[in-house]
């Protein structure tokens, strides 16, 4: 393992990373630099926690990487990996990082990837009330100059403020 | 990440509060408080401001006896920024005499981060090949901490030196 202070380049992977919300890190802020899968393996040598992510990334994000895809179908060892990623027995290595952890670190981030679609996405709702609440909500919106949906959603962050 | 994380936790109260309010008026059980979270692992070193860079996957280690609607709670509060709850809290090693910091003080939620020493001598105890250029760099900084952790009788040899 590689004890060197991190390269630009690894700075560059490191700040990509932090940006999509992948890795935390203390000293970096997250940059959308362009890296590609040739970044990453090489500064995974110093900074092991960008391998253990990555069969994450090329699972659920592969969008991070820059012609990733391309450079994924030239890699047999990355191919193998991840066919291998949810039936090889846990303490298997690659890269001297265990499968357990990059399973671990890969079902985290489709949770998060998930989640942040699930807060992205508009959904339509029939709700039930009665004549007088219908007629408060309309005084309400009359009021405010806006639609019933932007009250309603008004009142739903002013409840969670 | 140490900002928004304050927040989250500030967030969490204000829910909680609510809950014991809403708890008390109609009459049911209100959540067991004050709660107490221990914050371990990579994000108590992410947290503590070390002077050598940290990366960290999004994984919080907390040790703490959370009920399930707390747990919930606190689980999607920091989904949202980007942050998975551990669950397998039961796999955290801690020395017995661990020194915890107060970070957050609250009415009904405390939590306390782990000092950088004791979650540097959990590290060394697992003997974790990712861990071993970060144990190397905190070494080369604090190598006073490598006597106190070898009292510990945690062994270090396996770091490169």
């Amino acid at each position: 393992m590689d004890h060197t202070i991190a390269t630009q380049a690894t700075e560059r992977v490191i700040e990509r990373l932090v940006y999509e919300g992948l890795l935390v890190h203390n000293q970096y802020r997250g940059r959308r630099w362009r890296v590609t899968l040739a970044d990453l393996l090489a500064a995974g040598r110093s900074e092991p926690r960008i391998l253990e992510v990555l069969p994450g990334i090329l699972l659920h994000r592969p969008t991070v990487l820059y012609r990733g895809e391309r450079d994924l179908r030239a890699s047999p060892e990355l191919q193998k990996l991840l066919r291998d990623l949810h039936s090889a027995a846990p303490t298997t290595r690659w890269r001297g990082l265990p499968m357990q952890d990059l399973r671990h670190a890969a079902d985290r981030i489709a949770q998060l990837q998930r989640h942040q679609r699930s807060k992205g996405r508009w959904r339509n709702i029939n709700i039930r009330v009665s004549e007088v609440d219908l007629q408060r909500l309309d005084a309400l919106a009359k009021r405010a100059g806006r639609n019933k949906s932007d009250v309603v959603r008004d009142l739903i962050a002013q409840a969670n403020s | 990440m140490k900002g928004r994380l304050f927040q989250c936790f500030r967030l969490f109260e204000a829910r909680l509060q609510r809950q014991v309010k809403v708890a008390r008026r109609e009459g049911s059980v209100p959540p067991k408080t004050p709660l107490t979270l221990h914050i371990v692992g990579q994000m108590a070193l992410i947290v503590s401001d070390l002077p050598i860079p940290v990366a960290g996957t999004t994984d919080l280690d907390a040790i703490g006896l959370l009920e399930y609607p707390a747990a919930t709670l606190l689980r999607a509060l920091l989904l949202d920024i980007g942050l998975t709850l551990e669950t397998d809290q039961h796999l955290i090693w801690m020395p017995s005499h661990t020194k915890y910091h107060p970070w957050y003080r609250g009415p009904l939620v405390r939590v306390d981060i782990a000092d950088p020493l004791f979650v540097i001598a959990s590290k060394c105890k697992f003997q974790r090949a990712k861990d071993r250029a970060l144990l190397a760099q905190y070494f080369a900084v604090f190598p006073e901490a490598r006597k106190i952790i070898e009292r510990m009788r945690i062994a270090t040899s396996w770091i490169t030196p």
